[in-house]
């Protein structure tokens, strides 16, 4: 796979140059249907996210209340979310659990589902569908069924741990629980994560099992020695998909609990979007200096896993 | 470069795409025709739609040659709509307010003061109940127009019946026959609720800490805004109160695990028979008319803390009105239809809108309670424990100040913090946020 795309790119680098005046009619209007067909996405790029993106940074250094043009304030609002913002590291403490516990379900969930219906089951275009599905419900129509779920009362988790004598949670009253609580709703989304390791999978070659089959090696030294090594790309992709995504959770916990009870739900974007948009005077400036401090925050974890994945990410073709 | 085929494609496909975009919840008559078209945004959702395209409906009629594109938006989203537009510069020409989000935008003069309307064509601030007006005013100027009413918002709605079993003859009037009461009519085991008695943390219009710091004599804040007063007696037995509540009720996270259950409309508490006693405003009337026909209840005011007096119950604070913002396109007819929303006794405006949901008006003139001629059997009751609410100042960081306070709560009922540093750390941060506040827009 690796290989394939590195000639593209090297072919690609190899092309020479071409003038306008020197495409021939055909090429022109090919480029300009290519150019036409890009255009929405270039402008869309452009002012809704390269825009925004540079604003919220130099908006970071500014008190901007959106109704009066923003005051250059300097460095203070960093100073003020390390120093003096108490719910910044209740909040990030709270996005980390989150950050660690739902990427561990999704990967280990996803992955342990692809490999089930990688297999020649029966119905198994309906099993597969049946995982996805949830993955594309509306967020807020998913919360309130989870509401009902982990229902303290008359929830259908606790009626179900019930029959294993677990006694009854408060999911969302309980600031011990409620964090868990958003975590078991993250199998929700387990569908996409399978999704893709189900095409990585399929993506490895029947012959290296039949090699290590002839070899002797059983389904687990199989799993162990053939499939993983070589979903390590897919890994990866999920991991740093999931990663993004996670440290992102607002939605549910909007909806759900608001941040209840004891800010024991307040996620990092949950805490920035109130600077924004639940708080009088609106603290624009503020907000993005906290957006800023989430983007270097998951740039470091991007660039850590991307570091680090020449030790653990094996391509077929030997590049790693 | 592009052949004109090609730009007719291009356009084609825009319009198609954008068609759906054209399909909002934007009500216009086709049947007006006018110079000016108003931009009216409004919140009221439900039953109410209909009653607000009437309103508007008759306005256009009564005002020949100005239209009105009338726009629902939910009420959670409010500001960030609202502070998108002014800051794009293109604001509706009349919004529904929250009252509670005055003090800053009027402040930064984003909206319109209506002094000079309501000058020119004589509307009279004392055709508002003092109270409701008191609510419209930051630096001296008026700068929206109430509706619906601000108080009320503390009512007492009690099952009959549950009372009747339990053999409690009259309702409690002070804080200590309310936690008795709430005591006898509570059901449960000891660690699982069945029912209610009541719950001191669900109250409506204020935080919980607020409507029972009231109720205790209790200020929070002074009259020119720029000092926070809840640490005090008042303020530890209000917290004392709603804790020796959460006792009775097995505890806050029981509490609030039980309430789960509850939702709005007809799942709300009282409909369900979840609790005994339930503090909700007036609309609570068409809730239970609508979905608990044979519901035995009453309505009584909150009870009183050892601090506080007979006279002085539910909080009259914050409520909607009728604002223009700066920048609005028509700001003269938008006056106009502030004034039909929330001035008008006669006609369908906006004394009529109120009437048919049958609840308090702002409107002195206005028996919100008077339906097509005839009056509400209980608007005497309902009236009357109206009568007690007392102003409870909007301050201009409310929002932010309302999440340290609820914290304040949480951290005293989940035992994390004594009444008295909770009150002391809470007075002092929003204290700090209120000096900041009038540091830059004083």
């Amino acid at each position: 796979m690796a290989t394939a795309f590195g000639s593209q790119i090297s072919a690609l680098r190899g092309r020479r140059r071409e003038r306008w005046n020197d495409l021939s009619p055909m090429r022109k209007r090919e480029a300009k249907f290519g150019l036409l067909f890009i255009a929405p996405w270039m402008v869309g790029v452009l002012l809704f996210a390269l825009f925004p993106f540079v604003a919220s940074f130099v908006l970071s250094f500014t008190k901007y209340n959106i109704v009066a043009p923003p005051e250059w304030v300097g460095l203070e609002h960093y100073n003020h979310i390390f120093t003096d913002d108490s719910l910044f590291l209740k909040s990030l403490k709270n996005t980390a659990v989150y950050v660690g516990g739902s990427v561990a379900i999704r990967i280990l969930l996803g992955f342990g589902l692809a490999l089930l219906l990688n297999t020649k089951v029966r119905l198994l275009g309906l099993w597969r569908t049946l995982f996805y599905v949830p993955s594309v419900v509306p967020i807020v129509a998913l919360s309130i069924v989870w509401l009902y779920v982990l229902n303290a009362r008359a929830g259908l988790l606790n009626w179900f741990l019930g029959f294993f004598g677990i006694s009854r949670i408060r999911w969302f009253a309980d600031p011990d629980f409620a964090m868990l609580a958003f975590l078991i709703m993250s199998t929700t989304w387990v569908g996409v994560t399978m999704v893709i390791f189900l095409a990585g999978l399929q993506g490895i070659p029947e012959e290296y099992y039949d090699a290590a089959k002839i070899d002797g090696a059983n389904m687990a030294q199989r799993l162990w020695r053939v499939t993983i090594p070589l979903m390590t790309p897919t890994i990866y992709l999920n991991v740093l998909i999931n990663i993004i995504g996670a440290f992102q959770v607002f939605t549910q916990v909007f909806i759900m609990t608001g941040g209840a009870p004891r800010d024991a739900t307040r996620t990092y974007v949950l805490h920035l979007f109130d600077h924004a948009f639940q708080y009088l005077p609106p603290q624009m400036g503020y907000s993005s200096a906290l957006a800023w401090i989430l983007f270097m925050i998951i740039f470091a974890f991007t660039a850590v896993i991307v570091a680090t994945s020449q030790r653990w990410v094996f391509y077929q073709g030997g590049e790693g | 470069m592009f052949g004109k085929r090609t730009i007719l494609l291009v356009i084609v496909a825009v319009i198609l795409a954008l068609l759906p975009l054209s399909m909002t919840a934007t009500a216009q008559n086709p049947d007006c025709e006018g110079d000016v078209r108003l931009t009216y945004w409004h919140h009221w959702g439900g039953n109410r739609i209909p009653l607000q395209e009437h309103q508007v409906a008759a306005f256009e009629d009564a005002h020949p040659g100005v239209c009105v594109d009338n726009i629902f938006l939910p009420w959670d989203n409010r500001l960030q709509n609202l502070l998108a537009a002014i800051a794009a510069g293109n604001p509706p020409d009349v919004t529904m307010f929250g009252r509670q989000d005055l003090p800053f935008f009027a402040a930064t003069e984003s909206i319109i003061p209506l002094d000079d309307y309501m000058a020119a064509d004589g509307v009279d601030p004392a055709i508002f109940h003092a109270s409701e007006f008191a609510g419209t005013q930051f630096n001296g100027k008026t700068w929206l127009l109430p509706l619906p009413g601000g108080g009320a918002y503390n009512i007492v709605w009690y099952n009959t019946d549950h009372f009747a079993e339990a053999g409690i003859e009259s309702f409690p009037e002070t804080w200590d026959e309310m936690l008795e009461a709430a005591e006898t009519l509570r059901i449960g085991d000891g660690s699982f609720l069945e029912r209610i008695g009541f719950n001191a943390q669900a109250t409506s219009g204020t935080s919980a800490f607020h409507t029972w710091y009231n109720a205790n004599g209790g200020d929070w804040i002074t009259p020119d805004l720029r000092t926070i007063t809840i640490n005090n007696e008042q303020g530890a037995q209000a917290l004392a109160f709603m804790q020796a509540i959460a006792e009775i009720n097995y505890g806050i996270e029981e509490v609030n695990a039980f309430w789960e259950m509850a939702g709005e409309f007809d799942q709300g508490p009282l409909i369900q028979g979840l609790v005994s006693m339930e503090t909700n405003g007036s609309w609570t009337l068409f809730q239970v008319e609508d979905h608990a026909e044979s519901l035995n209840y009453d309505v009584a005011p909150v009870p009183y803390g050892p601090n506080g007096s007979a006279d002085r119950r539910g909080t009259a604070h914050g409520g909607w009105g009728y604002m223009i913002p700066k920048n609005a396109a028509h700001p003269d007819e938008a006056w106009k239809l502030v004034k039909w929303l929330t001035a008008e006794v006669e006609g369908d405006g906006a004394c009529w809108f109120i009437q048919q949901q049958q609840r308090p008006s702002p409107l002195v003139d206005c028996n919100g309670y008077e339906k097509d001629g005839v009056v509400h059997p209980r608007a005497a009751a309902l009236l009357g424990v109206a009568a007690l609410d007392y102003l409870v100042p909007v301050a201009p960081v409310q929002p932010e100040a309302n999440q340290i306070i609820n914290r304040m709560v949480e951290d005293v009922l989940f035992g994390d913090s004594s009444i008295e540093d909770a009150l002391a750390s809470a007075e002092a941060e929003i204290q700090e946020l209120l000096d900041a506040f009038w540091e830059e827009y004083g």
